[in-house]
């Protein structure tokens, strides 16, 4: 892993390892400086306060693992939970499906390459609270264009937002159209990092399409799904702002996921010590789920392109 | 050590122990100028006429500064939060939403004492209904500064072609529920009524709306002192059931939020709206009316809102800071404030004073929301509203949408809400 | 092309035509959303609201543009959002390129949990964070500075992960070779692995400048002068709790999107010239 160079003796190994470790400190002492102080501290603050009572304008009150086991006979917290799964388990395939495709649609020569690029992008660089508004005046179940567009095909009015089956696979469409681009757009770097003389060897060897991309792309396009995947689902455990404009949760609870809930208890009720124990076992669950994909999927990451 | 440090930092700072070398100081040279900041939450239209008013203050009492600070409406509450918490909160704020947790956090003054420094007669014109959503437990711990209501807001030209009379003012549910029948017509897309079905951040404005539907049919959302919640008593019941058979028998829709502009297509008859809308209606194609909200079972009512202010403790200057809020509720103020900015004045002798008859004329509707500004009814502050009214608003969509009859609805509601406040919130 | 036998030149004529027409379509409803919020900001307030809808505005109200413009001193904002977005993102691709060197190539202690702990500090809402933070940086003194709003996006988990994941596939040879001719490991992070990530680079870049453009909560909270509000505090003038100004909130929103593609545009030329340098690699 260090230096494959064989020639060299063990003197300058152990040099070079110590060079690696204090380049290693170094390099990442920026970033650990930054995080620790604006995100670390901050999140062991928001520990401690889950084991207390704070209305957010006077003092806290200790009340040991009170919140904890109120979160257990919590009903709107386990709905909240589930709405949270339900929203991440369909969102992220889908997402990453369609941002796979485009990309590798759009990973070769093409005549307007930049329009469509653009135009895939523009969703993501727009304000998630702008373009929440426009997509509750387009989903309306009355006025709304896209109900005016299925009346005149025929089909009847779906309930996007007002129905408590269809609102969270609304929040789930508006969420895949605004994170399309993104993935998109790590997907064509990543496609752009795999050497064109494997494909020209694939070829030689009588491969088609279909089996480039199985033999090729995927494999080495492994690293930067891994990636996507990581952050889609730490990304979808979060869902907040479509939420928040869109349904405020509604219908029936049928979209309160676990950061409304959070931002309802914290802001709105003011039970700041709830809603940072909401936090930490939200934390707990991202944390496993993410470790088990670096266990399990990670493993299956081959970042060696030679 | 570090970390207790820290600690101290973050929770040391709360609200009364701050010390005033802590806060950012303003610049020593002009001594004898007291800076006032002032947190609002005006909308684009209403700035002008709010920078004219300050700056008149400002002219008008030297050796006081008030400069305001626009603070997004949704977020205030994050951002007072923050404030408070490191010491550097404003003289003076927009209360959005609950007095409770500010008072209890002792970071606003009991204005109750001062409040008496307006003149009686003042005093005895402003709306009763505002003064009490101004109180928690009694005490005065912020003032109105501007008025609205709830009314119905209606397309004459619907009725009209329906061949109905326009509604007046005593009218009932049951011609009220018969307009929207005969208003309605979904094969036109064309309807009558738009039931309020909002919850999350606007859970408090669904409630605003059921609460005066509520009151006409007898209920009450809390006991005396604010608790406990009691909102599936047989007037909530029954107005609930009301809303449920605007949409089941006479096919009304619900709203939603985006379509609380529907009224401008012209194929809305009716919707529940305020004075603050008004503006955007004054160059819609069609004629359209205000009337106040039909009368129930019992009596008629509306709910009467408006903005509130409140005087921080950790204002260095609290008495210019009252100065200043207490001279904006003055008559020639609050008429001018009214007729610039489209807010209903706070007392009812301003209707009387020329400047607002003449903007009465031309703005219509106006006048019909001020004068059922009188029907307001009010109930005292409710303990852990917020989450009271998420409840409420959410056993209101469930009933709207067939899921539960409203009885059973509002029962679980009040259960759960009175088990949070039982317990101290969560 | 000329050469190709007739039949594979209008199989692949098919191919193009199939793809260009599905790219054509997931485009207008991808931009669809994009389009409408453009219309309603040409649109008369009493227009907005049709029904059926209108696409077309009638007439073209372009004094939307200039009336949100005066309302609100976008002028600064932009002056504001420019200086921060771009501050944090040249910062944000020097500390994440060099701690994703490090997590991808450097071997030294603690180097797997760090990875991990960094990556959990994404794991928590900013809900429950916001007022230590505030607290933190009103300690520090940075209340209504740029500092407030550009220190705190010097590093980023996200940014780091990512170069990590791209690094990681280059080919360690070059490097090696590199090492040997007496080249140290920020020499090495700059003259090779950072043309060859070029793709990757102009990705985060990106995001970066975009995820901190369009950041709202954050500048609302420690800025206490609208000298110091960024481009989106400045759509909030257009609505309140009950109040939509509808055409004036989309002309706005518009003005704050149309930089940021701006950006895109630029950058995103880069992610495709890589091409050619990493095809160069191997």
């Amino acid at each position: 892993m260090l230096v494959r160079n064989r020639t060299t003796g063990s003197v300058i190994r152990h040099a070079k390892r110590w060079q690696n470790t204090w380049s290693g400190f170094l390099f990442v002492l920026p970033t650990v400086i930054v995080l620790l102080v604006f995100v670390a501290i901050p999140m062991g603050d928001s520990f401690w306060m889950s084991f207390r009572n704070w209305n957010l304008f006077g003092p806290s009150h200790f009340v040991g693992t009170q919140n904890y086991a109120d979160l257990i006979r919590d009903p709107l917290f386990r709905q909240s939970a589930w709405n949270t799964l339900y929203f991440t388990g369909v969102s992220v395939p889908l997402t990453m499906f369609m941002a796979l495709v485009v990309a590798l649609l759009l990973n070769r020569p093409l005549r307007f390459s930049t329009v469509y690029r653009t135009a895939f992008f523009a969703p993501v660089v727009t304000s998630m609270v702008a373009v929440s508004l426009v997509w509750s005046l387009l989903f309306d179940p009355t006025y709304g264009i896209l109900d005016f567009l299925l009346k005149a095909v025929g089909l009847g009015g779906v309930g996007w937002l007002s129905q408590p089956g269809w609102a969270m696979l609304g929040i789930v469409l508006v969420s895949a159209w605004k994170g399309l681009g993104w993935d998109m757009l790590i997907f064509l770097a990543g496609l752009q990092g795999i050497p064109e003389p494997l494909y020209e060897a694939a070829r030689i060897d009588g491969a088609n399409g279909w089996h480039q991309f199985w033999r090729v792309t995927w494999p080495l396009l492994t690293p930067t799904t891994f990636f996507i995947l990581v952050m889609s689902i730490i990304g979808s455990f979060q869902v907040f702002d479509q939420v928040y404009v869109m349904t405020g949760g509604g219908p029936i609870n049928s979209t309160n996921v676990i950061v409304f809930y959070i931002y309802q208890q914290a802001f709105q009720f003011f039970h700041m010590g709830y809603a940072s124990a909401m936090a930490w076992v939200l934390f707990a669950a991202i944390f496993i789920i993410t470790l088990i994909q670096f266990k399990v999927v990670g493993r299956g990451v081959n970042y060696d392109v030679s | 050590m570090k970390w207790n440090a820290k600690v101290k930092v973050l929770f040391g700072v709360s609200g009364l122990l701050v010390t005033p070398s802590l806060s950012l100081g303003l610049p020593l040279a002009r001594a004898n100028t007291v800076h006032i900041t002032f947190w609002e939450s005006y909308v684009a239209d209403d700035q002008v006429p709010l920078h004219h008013l300050i700056a008149q203050f400002n002219r008008t009492h030297p050796g006081i500064v008030v400069k305001t600070q626009y603070v997004p409406s949704g977020t205030g509450e994050q951002k007072l939060v923050a404030a408070v918490a490191s010491g550097t909160a404003p003289d003076v704020a927009w209360i959005q939403g609950d007095l409770q947790p500010l008072v209890q956090g002792h970071a606003i003054y009991n204005l109750s004492k001062w409040y008496h420094q307006i003149p009686q007669a003042t005093r005895a014109r402003i709306y009763p209904s505002l003064v009490e959503n101004a109180k928690w437990q009694g005490k005065l711990f912020s003032v109105p500064i501007e008025a609205t209501d709830l009314g119905i807001v209606y397309n004459v030209q619907l009725f009209q072609q329906a061949h109905l009379a326009l509604p007046t003012k005593q009218w009932t549910w049951q011609q009220f529920a018969s307009d929207v029948k005969r208003l309605s017509d979904r094969a036109k897309k064309q309807y009558g009524f738009m039931v309020p079905d909002l919850v999350g951040s606007l859970a408090g404005y669904e409630s605003w709306i059921f609460q005066p539907f509520m009151w006409d049919a007898g209920g009450r959302y809390a006991g005396p002192k604010g608790k406990p919640i009691t909102y599936n008593d047989a007037g909530a019941v029954k107005a609930l059931e009301f809303w449920h058979s605007l949409v089941t028998k006479d096919g009304a829709i619900l709203s939603s939020a985006a379509s609380s502009n529907a009224f401008q297509t012209g194929k809305l008859a009716m919707y529940i709206d305020g004075p603050w809308d008004i503006p955007s209606f004054a160059k819609l194609p069609f004629k359209w009316g205000v009337a106040w909200l039909p009368k129930g079972p019992k009596v008629q009512t509306t709910n009467v809102g408006g903005e509130y202010l409140a005087v921080f403790r950790q204002s260095k200057h609290p008495m210019q800071a009252w100065d200043f809020v207490k001279w904006w509720m003055a008559p020639a103020q609050e008429t001018k404030w009214a007729v610039s900015s489209g807010y209903l004045p706070i007392t009812s002798g301003v209707s009387q004073v020329p400047a607002w008859k003449s903007y009465a004329k031309t703005n219509q509707g106006a006048s019909a929301f001020a004068s059922e500004l009188k029907m307001g009814y009010t109930e005292p502050g409710i303990v852990d509203q917020n989450q009271t009214d998420a409840n409420l608003a959410t056993a209101i969509q469930e009933v709207l949408l067939g899921k539960a009859s409203a009885k059973a609805a509002l029962s679980q509601a009040v259960k759960t809400s009175n088990q949070e406040i039982a317990s101290g919130g969560a | 092309m000329t050469f190709l036998e007739p039949t594979v030149a209008r199989r692949s004529l098919i191919v193009t035509t199939v793809i260009n027409a599905v790219l054509v379509g997931g485009a207008v409803m991808t931009v669809f959303p994009f389009i409408w919020m453009l219309s309603v900001s040409l649109k008369l307030p009493q227009d907005v609201f049709t029904y059926p809808p209108h696409l077309i505005p009638h007439p073209f109200a372009v004094g939307n543009y200039a009336k949100a413009w005066s309302f609100v001193p976008f002028l600064r904002f932009y002056i504001n959002s420019f200086i921060v977005a771009g501050a944090v993102t040249i910062g944000q691709v020097i500390t994440c390129s060099l701690a994703a060197y490090a997590f991808a190539r450097l071997r030294f202690p603690l180097r797997e949990p760090l990875f991990m702990g960094m990556l959990g500090t994404m794991m928590i809402p900013g809900q429950v964070t916001m007022i230590p933070t505030f607290l933190i940086i009103h300690w520090l003194g940075w209340i209504n500075t740029y500092w407030a709003l550009i220190v705190p996006g010097l590093a980023s988990a996200f940014g780091t992960f990512l170069l990590r994941q791209f690094f990681a596939t280059l080919p360690k040879e070059l490097e090696d070779a590199a090492i040997i001719d007496g080249c140290g490991r920020l020499g090495v992070l700059r003259r090779i692995i950072f043309p060859l990530s070029l793709p990757a680079i102009a990705a985060l870049s990106i995001f970066t400048f975009m995820g901190t453009w369009n950041s709202f909560l954050w500048p609302l909270i420690v800025e206490n002068h609208t000298t110091m509000f960024t481009v989106p505090l400045g759509l909030t003038y257009f609505q309140s709790e009950y109040v939509t100004e509808w055409s004036l909130l989309m002309a706005a929103a518009a003005m704050a999107t149309v930089p940021v593609l701006v950006v895109f545009v630029v950058f995103q030329r880069q992610i495709i010239r890589g091409i050619a340098l990493t095809g160069l690699k191997s």
